[in-house]
């Protein structure tokens, strides 16, 4: 039986799935990876790229990329990514030549600013992080060009048009509202950078298109939001009081009137609470993102949708987060337990000293990254996955091949800046 | 019976149910419209993935088409392609990134080794006096803040006793008269208890007070004074901190990220320059030696005092000699011995008893 004559209904869909062995399902995307083999798979990596000083993490990040994309099934076909270490490696080469010498010229110019010419100072510090920002940003923007280049689906592969200079400009100018709004115009910044992005994005020569608005974001993000000034607030007037003129001299009990205690307990309480709530609503706005993200994206005249649930991931994303703390402490713990008898007896012993720095510096950058990813991103990436949906899936397979391969070399910012989450 | 499969022939994501069978040296792949039918050589065919995933699927090189076969454990295709698990040439061709590689290896250590001190030399000698001046100044303020955290039964971190310091100064001034430095030369004594002397950019010299506790005449005191003062004029503090400043940045770019990296660039730094530092402290010593000479003072207290230091410090124990700033104390004196001509002394007893009680 064929597909290719008129549009193939749901039922046709379901026989050709069950026809390449796989579960009969309705749902249009699968996720079919085992949980223990990536984490092996991430013990590997990690032991590899510890052996060879960091070098090995541009194969590690590929044999990530290739497992994952490999269990993301479309209609029973898998995504494959075609893309190599050694593509990563010669981008990091590139950047490097790039990142270095701007690096020394900014190293050269804030070594001929006298200490004491404040302004002069601030005003380099800006610079400087503008461009850092700014690099960002172009990374972003090419890391997505060359993923979405190695990445194709029955052959055919996805693409990023769009210049990255343009792109460089509308992320810069909504870098500054965010700022100058205290970060409340987050969602009107996500809408205009994710348009741009998805409205450059190609399947074959078949374009997707974006019709979420910001409005729909809004809600989540003030919950996020709020609860950041409140910590805000909270930390202002815990500072005022300890550091405010003299006004609260808390050095005598005697000083400390009732007013005082409660106005003290008052900014420790909304300081606590807000703390704790942070990560939680925080949670639920990137589940609300991902879900609009997904929900608006159409690709001719199919549309997608997203159902991904906060329930379904805050039990994995507080079991990561207790892990992530616990290791975090550890290696917080070790420079603690080692300098003790260094300061009490007044000797030094550098290799005591360099053997706690080595295991704090790998519980730091390989435990905890690999716990993180093991039982939280696997989980996310696997609910989103398996809560998306295509109402007209035809759409993908009527798409046809584009001539244009992709970037040669990739990621090179990406790398420098550790952005990507991991894969 | 033939065999089934899928295949997406590349030109759209459309799947076709095709019958596959070889014949001769290809697979051809039979689909009732001959446009969507397709002849691979055997040689060409590739495996994509593992042997294990079901269902199996192939390509062909260069070609974007793809086989998928049904319930099928690719048993009979395998037998007959060759190349099933060649690993062809990526788009980035093997001697583009060897190339690129020996050339990276290359740079990063001109870098290093040429760029880097030519660079920082080069600057130091492009900013102003005054302006060095202010910069150590900063640099000491902050010393002095970081040594104001170490307790000393309370007592103040910089040590003010007028006639000690006349005493340095006075010796300090002359030597550096001798040497033509740019800068006037600013000695700051601290409470502290470690046996060393440093000279900030800018004439500012730091002495540890337990430098003169050590030492056993003020003809040793004076002799490193000498030695830092020779750092001065060699603007040798300046260049190091631009150097530093720039293979810091070049180990964290190297590790993986600008940001994290940084906790392991200052061990690294340290042993990337372990050799141009040791350059500088040959240099320092030689200049030293030469001052104390036309002084008529004698150098070989200094070499001394630097033997003896070495002795007491127990990193000396484990540490190699080319991770350490300095050269190996031993090397040091014998040069400075064989230098040497000078026979007279620094100070009188007199004023080296003042000079002792300078935290007093």
């Amino acid at each position: 039986m064929t597909t290719d004559q008129g549009p193939p209904n749901k039922i046709n869909e379901i026989k050709n799935i069950s026809t390449t062995g796989l579960e009969a399902k309705a749902s249009t995307f699968t996720f079919d990876a085992s949980r223990g083999r990536f984490f092996r798979l991430l013990l590997v990596n990690s032991a590899l790229t510890l052996i060879t000083i960091g070098v090995y993490r541009f194969w590690a990040r590929t044999r990530i990329r290739r497992f994952m994309w490999h269990h993301v099934r479309i209609l029973g076909d898998p995504l494959e990514y075609t893309g190599t270490g050694a593509e990563l490696f010669l981008g990091f080469l590139i950047v490097l030549a790039v990142l270095f010498p701007l690096g020394l010229v900014y190293s050269a110019i804030a070594g001929l600013v006298p200490p004491d010419q404040v302004g002069l100072q601030v005003s380099l510090e800006i610079a400087y992080y503008t461009v850092i920002i700014g690099l960002i940003h172009i990374g972003l923007y090419r890391m997505w060009r060359y993923r979405l280049s190695r990445t194709a689906w029955r052959g055919i592969r996805f693409s990023l048009q769009g210049s990255t200079w343009s792109y460089l400009k509308l992320a810069l100018l909504w870098d500054v509202l965010w700022i100058l709004t205290l970060g409340f115009m987050m969602p009107w910044r996500e809408a205009t950078l994710w348009r741009y992005q998805i409205q450059h994005t190609r399947f074959g020569q078949q374009a997707f298109r974006f019709h979420g608005t910001p409005q729909a974001l809004l809600r989540p993000w003030l919950m996020v939001w709020l609860t950041g000034m409140v910590f805000l607030v909270g930390a202002g007037l815990l500072g005022f009081m300890i550091a405010g003129n003299g006004q609260f001299d808390l050095s005598r009990p005697s000083n400390i009137t009732p007013d005082i205690r409660n106005l003290f307990i008052v900014a420790i309480g909304t300081l606590t609470l807000s703390a704790i709530t942070f990560p939680f609503t925080y949670l639920y706005f990137l589940i609300r993102l991902t879900r609009w993200k997904i929900s608006g994206l159409a690709l001719a005249d199919a549309r997608f949708n997203c159902d991904l649930r906060f329930g379904r991931l805050l039990a994995f994303a507080t079991l990561a987060l207790a892990l992530v703390a616990i290791f975090t402490g550890l290696a917080a713990l070790i420079p603690v337990l080692w300098g003790t008898p260094i300061y009490t007896d007044g000797q030094i012993n550098p290799l005591l000293l360099l053997l706690g720095g080595f295991i704090g510096f790998v519980l730091l950058t390989t435990v905890v990254p690999t716990i993180w990813m093991t039982v939280f991103s696997f989980e996310a990436v696997k609910q989103t996955v398996r809560r998306s949906d295509l109402d007209q899936p035809s759409a993908l397979e009527r798409a046809a091949q584009a001539a244009d391969a992709g970037p040669r070399t990739g990621e090179g910012f990406a790398d420098a800046f550790d952005l990507g989450g991991g894969f | 019976m033939p065999h089934q499969g899928a295949f997406n022939d590349g030109k759209t994501a459309a799947r076709r149910d095709v019958t596959l069978a070889i014949e001769g040296d290809a697979l051809v792949i039979h689909h009732s419209d001959a446009n969507h039918a397709a002849r691979w050589p055997l040689v060409d065919i590739r495996r994509i993935g593992t042997t294990a995933e079901r269902p199996q699927r192939f390509r062909t090189t260069n070609d974007d088409a793809r086989l998928t076969l049904n319930a099928d454990d690719g048993a009979w295709l395998a037998a007959a392609c060759p190349n099933l698990n060649k690993r062809d040439a990526g788009r980035v061709r093997w001697p583009v990134w060897t190339g690129a590689g020996v050339f990276a290896v290359i740079s990063v250590l001109g870098l290093v080794f040429f760029l880097l001190p030519g660079a920082a030399a080069l600057l130091t000698g492009a900013i102003p006096v005054s302006l060095e001046t202010r910069i150590g100044g900063a640099y000491r303020d902050q010393l002095l803040d970081l040594a104001a955290r170490v307790d000393e039964g309370g007592k103040p971190v910089q040590c003010r006793n007028a006639d000690a310091l006349r005493i340095l100064q006075k010796r300090a001034d002359a030597i550096a008269s001798l040497m033509e430095s740019p800068f006037p030369i600013q000695i700051t004594v601290v409470r502290f208890p470690i046996a060393n002397a440093f000279a900030l950019p800018g004439g500012h010299i730091l002495i540890l007070s337990e430098l003169i506790k050590t030492a056993k005449s003020g003809d040793e005191v004076i002799g490193v004074l000498a030695h830092e003062i020779a750092h001065v004029v060699r603007r040798d503090a300046m260049q190091a901190s631009m150097k530093n400043a720039g293979s810091a940045l070049l180990v964290s770019l190297l590790i993986g990220d600008v940001v994290g990296g940084a906790m392991l660039a200052g061990g690294a730094s340290a042993i990337i320059e372990g050799g141009y530092s040791r350059d500088a402290e040959a240099a320092s010593d030689f200049i030293a030696v030469t001052a104390l000479n036309q002084l008529g003072l004698s150098a070989r207290p200094l070499a001394d005092f630097l033997e003896r230091i070495e002795k007491d410090d127990d990193s000396s124990d484990f540490m190699p000699t080319f991770l350490s700033t300095h050269p190996a104390g031993a090397d040091r004196a014998r040069d400075i011995r064989a230098l040497s001509q000078g026979v007279g002394r620094a100070m009188s007893a007199y004023d080296w008893r003042t000079l002792q009680k300078i935290c007093d």
